[in-house]
């Protein structure tokens, strides 16, 4: 288009009105004209004009065909279309309004997943050059399957001189007094090597951060710490005078020198467990710096490997540098191996199944949702088959025919795109804040836009497609016969296609609705797992005991005996008792080389035999019963008898028919190798005491007073009235004992179990909701397709009434044809459930991915909505007047 | 888009051809639509059929070129109506399309019948 032309069109733009009344005017006087001369030729004046018509051809045509040239015409198509399109849907409410729905929320839930997904499993870490940072961990073999913290000694060791990996840093955090700056309060400190920025290529908001002389602890000069942005945020409110300002923590005054950048963290903190101060490693160990001490305290490392190194290089690089520091301190690394992983996958954990399980769940729904458009669509075009047969007849093009639908089916996917970005921006906000908490990098989730246009595009076009099928099939030879069949005819070979949609739905919903049982039973199977304890009314927390202030057993024991007794005579405690492992905390204490006296198969020792040292009290709090010998008594201590006890599953397991009380048992060596053995007194019912989902192991209890080193040990408090309550009075007593004794992880049993299963009953209700939106979706759509047979069918069924045909029976036809989909449905529903339910294996609690419970039930369900969703249109056929249908063409 | 075309022996007129034939039309003074309808059909001994269809938006097309203009004037039979007349452009183009055309059939001709067509050249 030259510029002169455009600018001409711009300028008619304003005159739009005027021209196109010039140009009808020009028209009239040109029929006129012809008319007057078809008069002189000697036709009558009806007759002239109906010739003069003729002659000319199609007015409205010739005339829309000479606006084109001068206006922009496909922008008006397209205003028109749009225009037409909204009006039809406006007329249509209850189509329009299942349709916008169904769009929104397939484009709703799928783009909130998949963000989910996107940002925890896809989106790569947000520190520099992410996917070669490493994580480094230690493990033992009596803690199989943990990952344990790396000793500040074996970091330094691995701080030079390694060939796949480099930039080796260290941290590990500590929870502070913080007293001046607002109400006192603690703070989480993670203490740091100052390489531990660059390694994660991270530039301070404000000021610095550590300088390398700053971790040196010879340096003695003034003590430096850098703010985390939310805490700079929420303590100073954001004020850029901090620096050089002073933070007093557990009574050290710090200077503040920087502030990290927002959203900075370590990866894994986030939410409760999010850094509040930075400090360099500096100040633990500055005073206790000797070889004991670098030797136990330990903390996380991170490292880049290096350019050409794989996870697995730098794995069998660690197991020679592991073996090697064993060799050179034994006393502290002896048995101790060193591993690493991505951070990404530590990152993760065991999210990945779940999260795949729920992203497959919300693909499912998509496609249902697909079908649900595509099957709407379908119906309403056929419906409108006479709508373009006439259009066609009055001279529009086929491509303009389509292009009304595509434009249509915009003006649709618009509404229902805009009610799905909504509700994809609140799924993603409702995500985060109904989300378990330890869900990593929750705080990173936004919708993502990307998938956002892409679930548009998917649902866009299975409903375009749809729209389009009717058109493409319009033949013109038909044009005719189509017109006069007003829509009734022709359609009938295409509600195979309808059918086969429905089929697809029904199917998709019923594996979904199959996931969703088998969730919902594996939930209620972990939540009514009988642990074999009483776990109502019990408070538990940590209580460190560091070797500084505890260097010997006789320290410890006077302590433990002394807080024990002191928490037990407070007013409202039924009684006390202390274990070395946190029951229910998710891990075992594993014995290696257990040995029975009297069984030969254990003369080599046998291990993954958990191992617990309790107080005497232990069994009675709990109520654990005792099935036969006796429990530990407070004569159970050092000095005495060596004493054990053992699970019911362990006497079975080790002793079969022999009364295992008064033999002996080992799992454990003296310096010379001899096993130390111990009698066994008792033996009590077997619990699941390291998690709901563990089963009962052979375990053996040892008296926690007979035990050399307790570097930390879990107090239990069973309680008359609520757990909680008692807990100030407790840290007194505590605290009474030793004023710096640091308590962690305090939490009732019962908080325990409802963490614990707070993720898979998230996961349960988030799939419980897909699958009810399926079924939702499913019941519509097979509601639409049989009340549109329905609708097709009215004459024959008019005609079947009006000879006599009984009620029963039409409801029959009717049901037959909807029932008939909706099996066929579930059959391929659960062919899919079949292939699909495996990969779930992973997330279920005591069900088997082919549950044939939860197949039945689902189908059962899918059977009665289908049921309800075809009766209510074969009630209709029943009420068919048989004169207004064989009137009805 | 052309359609209609009812009489068997009639040709049509391809969109080039039509704006030619208008400009050619106009040369003569101006006129109204329908009054080169009726030029074009009957100098062509009715074997050209203007198809209407083409005719309005043809004229809106070269009214943007510039090359007519028009104005609303009285027909012979007292119809207010709008006449077009060539303006300075349109002359110039006119004489650039007739020796286009000019061109284009001479080719035509040689390739159909060539003999013929270099003797008619002579």
């Amino acid at each position: 288009m030259s510029l002169q032309r455009l600018l001409a069109r711009l300028r008619n733009l304003s005159k739009r009105a005027q021209i196109d009344e010039e140009l009808g005017e020009e028209i009239d006087a040109h029929m006129e004209m012809e008319q007057a001369e078809q008069v002189v030729a000697g036709h009558t004046p009806d007759r002239a004009r109906a010739e003069a018509l003729r002659a000319f051809g199609n007015v409205t045509l010739s005339r829309e065909d000479a606006q084109a040239v001068w206006r922009f015409q496909w922008i008006e198509t397209l205003w028109q279309d749009a225009r037409h399109g909204a009006r039809t849907l406006r007329r249509n409410l209850g189509f329009t309004a299942v349709a916008v729905a169904t769009l929104a929320l397939g484009i709703g839930a799928t783009t909130s997943i998949f963000s989910v997904v996107d940002t925890i499993l896809l989106r790569p870490l947000p520190y520099k050059d992410s996917q070669k940072l490493i994580a480094v961990y230690s493990t033992y073999p009596r803690f199989q399957g943990m990952r344990l913290a790396v000793s500040m000694r074996d970091w330094s060791e691995m701080r030079s001189n390694t060939h796949s990996f480099e930039q080796a840093a260290f941290f590990f955090e500590e929870q502070m007094d913080l007293v001046g700056v607002t109400e006192p309060e603690k703070v989480w400190t993670y203490q740091v090597s100052p390489g531990l920025f660059q390694l994660l290529g991270q530039q301070p908001a404000l000021g610095r951060f550590f300088l390398p002389q700053e971790e040196d602890p010879g340096q003695g000069q003034g003590q430096v710490g850098v703010l985390s942005w939310k805490f700079w945020q929420a303590d100073f409110g954001g004020n850029r005078g901090v620096l050089g300002q002073t933070l007093a923590l557990d009574g050290t005054e710090y200077t503040i020198v920087g502030v990290s950048a927002h959203g900075f963290d370590l990866p894994g903190a986030s939410g409760e467990y999010s850094t509040q101060v930075w400090l360099p490693i500096q100040r633990s160990t500055g005073s206790a710096m000797n070889a004991h001490f670098t030797g136990t305290l330990a903390g996380g490392m991170l490292a880049r490997l290096t350019p050409s190194a794989s996870v697995h290089d730098a794995n069998v690089e660690l197991q020679t540098i592991g073996d090697a520091l064993a060799r050179e301190y034994p006393e502290n690394d002896k048995n101790w191996s060193l591993q690493a992983m991505s951070v990404q996958d530590q990152v993760v954990g065991d999210q990945r199944t779940p999260l795949l399980v729920l992203l497959g769940a919300v693909g499912l729904l998509l496609l249902i949702a697909c079908a649900n458009v595509a099957s709407l669509v379908l119906s309403r075009g056929l419906k409108r088959e006479s709508e373009f047969a006439v259009r066609t007849a009055l001279g529009a093009s086929r491509s303009r025919v389509v292009r009304q639908l595509v434009t249509e089916s915009l003006v649709l996917a618009l509404l229902g795109g805009t009610v799905g970005v909504l509700l994809a921006i609140g799924g993603v906000l409702a995500f985060r804040s109904f989300a378990p908490p330890n869900l990593p990098r929750l705080e990173e989730i936004r919708p993502d836009f990307a998938v956002l246009w892409m679930a548009m595009g998917i649902v866009l076009f299975a409903g375009a497609i749809s729209g389009l099928a009717p058109v493409l099939q319009l033949g013109r030879p038909d044009v005719i016969t189509a017109v006069k069949q007003g829509g009734a005819g022709r359609s009938t070979m295409r509600s195979g296609l309808r059918g086969a949609v429905v089929v697809v739905e029904v199917g998709l919903a019923l594996a979904l609705t199959i996931g969703s049982l088998l969730l919902m039973r594996s939930l209620s199977n972990l939540t009514n797992q009988p642990t074999g304890m009483r776990i109502d009314h019990v408070l538990t927390m940590n209580l460190q005991l560091p070797q500084s202030r505890y260097p010997d057993r006789q320290h410890g024991e006077a302590f433990v005996r002394q807080i024990i007794e002191n928490i037990r005579a407070l007013p409202g405690v039924e009684s006390a008792a202390a274990a070395d492992i946190n029951v229910l905390g998710g891990g075992d204490n594993l014995a290696s080389r257990v040995r029975v006296e009297g069984n030969p198969d254990t003369a080599q020792g046998v291990g993954n035999i958990a191992l617990s040292d309790v107080t005497p009290g232990f069994f009675g709090l709990l109520g654990i019963s005792l099935l036969e010998g006796r429990t530990f008594t407070q004569q159970d201590a050092s000095g005495a008898p060596a004493v054990a006890m053992i699970n019911r599953k362990m006497a079975d397991t080790f002793w079969g028919k022999r009364d295992p009380v008064g033999t002996r048992v080992s799992f454990d060596t003296d310096a010379k190798g001899r096993p130390i053995w111990l009698t066994v007194v008792g033996v009590v019912a077997d619990t699941r005491d390291s998690s709901l989902e563990t089963p009962p192991k052979p375990e053996i209890y040892a008296p926690l007073l007979q035990q050399t080193v307790f570097p930390s040990i879990a107090l239990m408090i069973r309680t008359h009235a609520g757990a909680l309550a008692i807990l100030p009075a407790v840290k007194q007593q505590i605290w009474k004992a030793d004023k710096e004794g640091p308590i962690t992880d305090v939490e009732t049993l019962e908080g325990v179990v409802t963490q614990d299963v707070a993720e898979p009953r998230f996961r349960t209700r988030l799939l419980g909701v897909f699958a009810a939106l399926g079924l939702v979706l499913a019941a519509v759509g097979i509601y639409g397709v049989v009340s549109y047979a329905v609708a097709q069918r009215t004459r024959e069924i008019g005609i079947r009434i009006a000879l006599g045909a009984q009620t029963s029976s039409v409801i029959a036809l009717v049901l037959r044809y909807g029932m008939t989909l909706v099996g066929t449905g579930i059959l391929l529903g659960a062919a899919l459930a079949l292939g699909l339910s495996r990969l779930m294996a992973g997330v279920l609690f005591g069900v088997g991915p082919l549950d044939g419970w939860a197949f039945l039930a689902s189908s059962l369900v899918l059977a009665s909505i289908g049921f309800a969703a075809c009766y209510i249109p074969a009630r209709r056929a029943m009420r068919v007047d048989p004169l207004i249908a064989l009137r009805y063409e | 888009m052309k359609r209609m075309v009812e009489a068997p022996q009639r040709l049509e007129l391809f969109q080039g051809t039509l704006d030619l034939l208008i400009l050619r039309t106009l040369r003569w003074g101006s006129m109204h639509g329908y009054g080169i309808v009726k030029f074009i059909e009957q100098s062509s001994q009715e074997a050209f059929h203007v198809d209407h269809g083409s005719l309005y938006p043809a004229l809106q097309r070269l009214q943007q070129e510039g090359w007519i203009s028009a104005e609303w004037g009285t027909s012979t039979t007292k119809r207010r109506a709008k006449f077009y007349r060539l303006t300075a452009a349109g002359r110039r183009q006119l004489a650039v399309e007739q020796s286009r055309w000019k061109r284009f059939t001479a080719a035509v001709a040689y390739v159909l019948q060539p003999r013929q067509a270099a003797a008619e050249e002579e």
